[in-house]
């Protein structure tokens, strides 16, 4: 029997009827941790991708640009930097102007940088944060915080709070996914994807690691290759039928049924994850939309079909995650080569949620940890060649942007000073974007608690605005 | 004439903030909620007594400083907004005035500042935090909480079944059963027992020859020899020393952002195996660990051992990369106040970092009264490299013999470094030689291409250069016989006390609160007189961990006794007899029977806190003995079997999966102890960076079939190779986790069905059956059951084998086809499952 067979014989194609009966069947049995719940308030949005742009993108080269800071290129800093902080190099540091050009875009005439022209095809459709700010300078806790809202201690994460509060609406597969995640790399961590104290039910299954590629990206052990699936029926015929005896011979017992049950669904996801992976199923022109086979485009590309094919098969919380933004040097080169990698499967992911009606209902949420300093960077303290110049990390202004379900587009809200290190005004905090995330999704962020070890915990703590300026 | 009006107007203003303060909380509480953290954030870096150098002389961290003001006059006009130059500046009203320089405050954060001053800029008398009313006072409920209550022995039941208890214990649960008229269940067969017996005690299914000879032993003492066996054995406190690093924050990596290997780290993994081991009393245990490098010492051994036990608080999950270090240091002290806390007194001291606990009578005084004990302490050393910090390092006693191998191993290192030195130096030559050719290449023939094979050796002179000087590094910074030290806390030269962080922000520092414990504990009036002496002396000249320590284990200090009584309970039962066993605090949950755990905690005391014999007393009741069966009446009283009427039925932790299986298979590496990093795990060197783990970080031969506990553990990214832990729960080494969660979840029976470890290690399985060419099919699932399920074959288990052997019959070979049986049996209930 090959797959094909075997996924008629056991109904695991995606979305079959026969398979969401008997997942009702055992949703019915007994209360389902992800079972869908109603939301605090009527939702704008239903599910959530979040692109993560590892590193910190430098907002005076994107998204806000600066007249000043052009004009005063390589003069003193006229700011005064936080002293109770350091930062390598930071003695040698003259303000840089912007290292790209910027046009205005779409009716809303929202500046965009030149470095990413597929985009600027959407800024009606972009909400952007100019006045956004955290809570470290470092990687790690900053990383953190946009994960989970805390810099220091292990807390949930975003997705995990929100698998909490809304249950999944496939219960064929997890409610909240991450692509290609980085485990390893500045700040990288399986904290982000935790659940922390949350039942781990509600933690973010991984599909491949970064580094590993977006080719990879699957759940772990989903499959043995060595052995036909027959022969592992027959195997799983067998287990369970030894599972079966054990649990009569010793009367009732929920986390045996639960032990077994979890196997059936597992050969069910083996059976129908590998079909939602695989991305050959999808047209050679919506793989050339995302830059699936070009060489600087496929691995993010992959990673948003991915999101959209997660999104639209009920997924609550799809994260995708782009590397190396982090430019303390060669910015000129390396910003540039970041923003070829997402441009285009960026425009696309946005363009195909919309022709498939996905995009009122699916928040996009695109941001670093932090931004970079409107002053560059030099490693080598002062000797070296302009070129070679970086910006160093900026928790104190940055811009993030929002796009779909429940926000409106075409607009910005927040400002940074007039170099664009500092927020000054309609600042919003990292837990003021998690408190609206939450807030689109019909969930309100100081009733999504938990309780654990004494006290009732939230994602944004004792923190968070909603920033209704923002909604639709 | 000026100065006179702003004196009179505050002289009549002045006045008014008392008598508001005095009639209005409401307002004090304003202050403190809205205002105080608003100025903390945004002014306190220049203005106010911690800043390096204050600015305009203008203070805000003080009501009559700010009224005084600084050199252009006060900041505030109480009640008069307008006129007071802390709401202009905020307002940047004024192109000279704007404050703070760096950017205008929140709408929300002026319009505090303004309603504040409009009240008539309340400020409460100065920072004396209120103490929380449960505290001190006898008669509040937070007070008479059963936790803190002294101990006493308490008064064993009556029961009307005379002959079904063994001893105590038995009493005190069957009382409560008889009284809720429960019929506990029969007694375990002798295998399961056995089973149970040894998943509890050494985390090991039994061998075939252990279950034969306990089977056959008729002897009233069969069982008391096999427990003796057992609590003998080293696999014993490689289970239970796992169980106490669970809350010790343990791993083999610093920083929590980070891969810095901890290389000593596993000096406490081993020094905590060992004191389960040889049964150290669990008092000097806690002593050792809290202050064993202030601690007396008789030989270099237990200097060795004493210095390293104080890794329990030294190694955490530190973020040494933290650029604000203050930030950093009151996070390490607040990480190590609340393991403290839950690990010996099942108390969230944590809670009252930044206001009095809000339920259990700690007062946010006491927590820094703490504080100022660990502010005195070396955790972290100051920065290493970059904005690193690095975990302070004592040396450790070195034997002659160690020093005599060290000598050696240093020689060896030092005629590598030159043989290395050597080799270097050729590659470069190679290399510099082959990119002269290449040049000269290119130089007499600027269009072509130079010749293809320079240009693929020169490449890999290149490459051979660039390995060759890594691991030169390599070798130069880590490679180095360095005489042993371990990751420990000392004493700083000159303690103090530390000043109370408002709000817990570490920027916002109160008045100092001298050092001292938590006054919730009740202490004996002769403990009382010798803590007050050793705090007046002691305090002086040290730290005060050594007298923390003794408080903690004062043996009228009921909580250890009862918190370490319980977590025993709880490994042995599944829960505990509170079930929150880190949590013995208000909104703990109750004890089910405390009585009997008053009784435990006198007899763990009346046993010199051996832990070994408090679990020999429980393992020998028949209470441990009940069968993990169902029983629909008890069951519909007492669904969760909080009574034990039965035993309870778990799933094995992590590392008991693995390892039952390496041994089933028999590939288990019994190899104890030492590093679980080995060298080659090192990533490249980046200047400025501490040395950081590579990634894709594979196991090192010589620990992959070792036991689970001896593997490395890491803070973040876990090993691929050790997804078993990551899926069946192995708790986040950043948190105190004395009672793991059991999940379900669909990713572990994708483990189960398709990793490779499975697969491995049924095939291992599969072969050693099929070894034996004469055994019957029969035979092979007897020995096979038994080894794996500790129980002999039954006929459906015959039966169910030989249909799938038939099934799979030519299409799979004989030793698939068992590999595949054996596989399903490792992932089958009865095996993940001790009963």
């Amino acid at each position: 029997m090959n797959r094909r067979e075997l996924l008629s014989k056991w109904g695991c194609g995606f979305g079959m009827i026969a398979l969401q009966a008997m997942l009702a069947d055992q949703a019915g049995a007994k209360a389902d941790p992800l079972a869908p719940k109603r939301p605090h308030h009527e939702p704008r949005a239903k599910r959530v991708i979040f692109l993560w742009m590892q590193g910190g993108p430098s907002q005076v080269d994107l998204f806000d640009p600066k007249p000043l800071l052009a004009q005063y290129d390589g003069k003193d800093i006229p700011y005064a930097l936080p002293s109770n902080r350091t930062m390598p190099g930071v003695a040698y540091s003259k303000l840089m102007g912007p290292i790209s050009g910027f046009q205005r875009a779409g009716e809303s005439g929202l500046p965009i940088s030149d470095m990413l022209p597929r985009l600027s095809r959407h800024m009606d459709d972009l909400c952007i944060l100019k006045g956004m700010e955290c809570d470290s300078e470092a990687h790690a806790p900053a990383v953190r915080q946009l994960h989970t809202g805390a810099t220091q201690l292990v807390r949930p994460s975003i997705g995990s709070w929100v698998a909490y509060g809304l249950g999944t609406e496939n219960r064929n597969l997890p409610a909240f996914v991450t692509i290609a995640p980085n485990v390893s790399g500045d700040g990288g961590s399986v904290q982000l994807y935790g659940n922390a104290f949350l039942p781990a039910i509600y933690q973010g299954t991984a599909l491949g690691k970064s580094g590993a590629g977006a080719k990879q990206a699957t759940i772990g052990y989903l499959q043995d290759d060595s052995v036909l699936p027959s022969v592992q029926r027959r195997q799983l015929d067998l287990l369970q039928s030894m599972n079966r005896s054990h649990l009569e011979r010793h009367g009732s017992d929920n986390r045996l049924e639960g032990v077994i049950e979890s196997f059936e669904l597992a050969f069910r996801m083996q059976a129908a994850v590998p079909d939602l992976v695989d991305l050959r199923s999808e047209s050679q022109a919506t793989r050339d939309m995302y830059g699936i086979g070009e060489k600087e485009t496929d691995e993010f590309g992959r990673q948003c079909l991915l999101a959209r094919r997660f999104a639209e098969g009920g997924v609550r919380f799809v994260q995708v995650t782009s590397n190396g933004w982090d430019s303390h040097a060669n910015i000129r080169k390396a910003h540039p080569a970041r923003c070829r990698a997402v441009d285009k499967p960026i425009a696309a992911l946005l363009e195909d949620l919309k022709n498939r009606g996905l995009l009122d209902d699916t928040l996009l949420v695109w941001s670093g940890e932090f931004g970079r300093t409107p002053h560059y960077q030099d490693l080598q303290d002062g000797a070296g060649n302009p070129e070679t110049y970086g910006r160093g990390h900026n928790p104190y202004g940055f811009c993030a942007w929002l796009a779909g379900g429940g926000v409106r587009g075409g607009m910005s809200f927040g400002e940074l000073d007039e170099f664009g290190f500092r927020a000054v005004d309609d600042k919003v905090h990292m837990h003021d974007l998690h408190a609206t995330i939450l807030h689109l999704l019909g969930l309100d962020h100081e009733r999504l608690t938990y309780r654990y070890s004494g006290r009732e915990f939230r994602l944004t703590d004792v923190y968070g605005r909603v920033v209704n300026e923002i909604l639709a | 004439m000026k100065s006179v009006v702003n004196l009179t107007l505050l002289l009549l203003c002045a006045v008014a903030p008392v008598e508001i303060r005095a009639a209005d909380p409401a307002s004090l509480e304003f202050f403190e909620k809205e205002v105080r953290p608003v100025l903390a954030r945004h002014c306190y870096q220049c203005h106010s007594s911690r800043a390096a150098q204050v600015f305009g002389d203008l203070r805000l961290d003080s009501e009559a400083a700010m009224l005084q003001g600084g050199r252009s006059g006060p900041a505030v006009v109480p009640g008069d907004p307008p006129s007071s130059r802390l709401i202009q500046a905020v307002g940047y009203e004024s192109p000279q005035l704007k404050m703070p320089p760096a950017g205008k405050l929140r709408e929300s954060e002026i319009e505090a500042l303004a309603e504040w001053v409009r009240l008539g800029a309340p400020w409460p008398q100065d920072a004396q935090p209120v103490l929380s009313p449960s505290a001190g006072s006898d008669d509040s409920p937070g007070s008479q909480h059963w936790a803190w209550q002294p101990l006493v022995e308490p008064d064993v039941p009556s029961v009307a079944d005379t002959d079904w208890p063994l001893g105590d214990i038995d009493r005190f649960v069957l009382a409560r059963l008889e009284a809720e008229g429960i019929q506990q269940v029969r007694a375990a067969d002798k295998h399961t027992l056995l089973r149970r017996l040894s998943l509890d005690l050494a985390g090991l299914p039994p061998s075939e020859e252990q279950i034969r000879r306990f089977v056959e032993d008729e002897s009233p003492l069969a069982l008391e020899s096999v427990v003796d066996r057992l609590l003998a054995s080293s696999a014993f406190g490689e289970l239970w020393g796992r169980h106490w690093l669970d809350l010790a924050g343990y791993a083999d990596t610093l920083g929590l952002g980070r891969r810095i290997p901890a290389a000593q780290a596993w000096r406490y993994r081993d020094y905590a195996i060992a004191a389960f081991n040889r049964d150290k009393p669990y008092d000097e245990f806690v002593r050792e660990q809290v202050a064993g490098d202030v601690l007396e010492f008789d030989t270099d051994e237990q200097r060795r051992e004493r210095l390293t036990a104080t890794g329990f608080l030294a190694i955490g999950p530190w973020a040494l990369v933290d650029a604000d270090k203050t930030q950093l240091e009151w996070d390490v002290i607040d990480n190590q106040l609340d393991t403290l806390g839950r690990a010996v007194l099942g108390l969230t001291i944590g809670c009252a970092r930044c206001h009095d606990h809000k339920f259990d009578p700690i007062p946010q005084r006491e927590y820094y009264a703490l504080a100022g004990i660990f502010e005195s302490t070396k955790t972290l050393d100051a920065r290493m490299s970059g904005v690193f910090s690095g975990v302070h390092r004592t040396a450790l006693p070195e034997s002659p013999d160690e020093l005599l191998a060290r000598a050696e191993a240093l020689r060896k290192w030092a005629a590598d470094s030159e043989r290395l030195a050597e080799e270097c130096r050729v590659a470069e030559e190679s290399r510099d030689r082959l990119a002269a050719e290449l040049k000269a290449a290119r130089a007499s023939d600027p269009e072509g291409d130079p010749p293809e094979d320079l240009q693929k050796k020169h490449a890999a002179a290149v490459k051979s250069a660039a390995d060759l000087n890594n691991q030169a590094l390599q070798l130069r910074y880590f490679a180095k016989p360095e005489p042993p030290a371990a990751l420990a806390m000392a004493d700083r030269p000159i303690p103090e006390d530390a000043a109370l962080r408002l709000g817990g922000d570490p920027h916002n520092p109160g008045e100092r609160v001298p050092r001292g414990f938590l006054s919730l504990v009740p202490l004996s009036a002769s403990a009382k007189i010798a803590n007050r002496r050793l705090i007046g002396y002691g305090f002086q000249k040290s730290s005060g961990r050594l007298e923390l320590a003794q408080w903690l284990t004062d043996p009228a200090n009921p909580l250890p006794g009862r918190v370490m009584a319980n977590r025993i309970w709880h490994h042995l039962f599944g829960a505990g007899v509170v079930r929150t066993v880190d949590n013995f605090g208000l909104l703990g949950e109750r004890p089910s029977h405390p009585a009997l755990l008053d009784y435990l905690a006198v007899r763990f005391r009346d046993l010199d806190w051996s832990v070994k014999s408090l679990i020999r007393e429980i393992v020998l009741s028949r209470t441990y003995r009940l069968a993990a069966a169902h029983d629909e009446r008890a069951a519909a009283v007492d669904p969760e079997n909080r009574l034990l009427w039965r035993s309870n039925r778990r799933r094995l932790q992590a590392e008991t999966i693995r390892d039952s299986i390496l041994l089933v298979s028999g590939s288990l590496d019994f190899q104890a102890g030492g590093p679980s990093l080995p060298l080659k795990t090192l990533g490249t060197l980046q200047m400025g960076q501490p040395p950081s783990l590579a990634s894709g970080l594979q196991l090192d031969d010589h620990v992959r079939q070792r036991r689970t506990v001896y593997l490395p553990t890491l803070r973040k990214s876990q090993l691929p190779a050790l997804d078993v832990m990551n899926l069946f729960d192995f708790p986040d080494p950043n948190a105190v986790k004395g009672r793991r969660d059991v999940t379900t979840v669909p990713t572990q029976a994708l483990f189960l069905m398709n990793s490779p470890f499975l697969i491995e290690h049924s095939q291992r399985a599969a072969r050693a059956l099929l070894a034996d060419g004469e055994a019957s099919d029969a035979e092979r699932v007897a020995r096979f059951l038994l080894r794996a399920l500790g129980r002999p074959a039954r006929a459906d288990d015959i039966a169910r084998a030989k249909a799938f052997l038939r099934d799979t019959d030519g299409v799979l070979d004989a030793e698939a086809a068992w590999a595949r049986y054996c596989h399903a049996v490792f992932a089958s209930n009865e095996f993940l499952f001790r009963s």
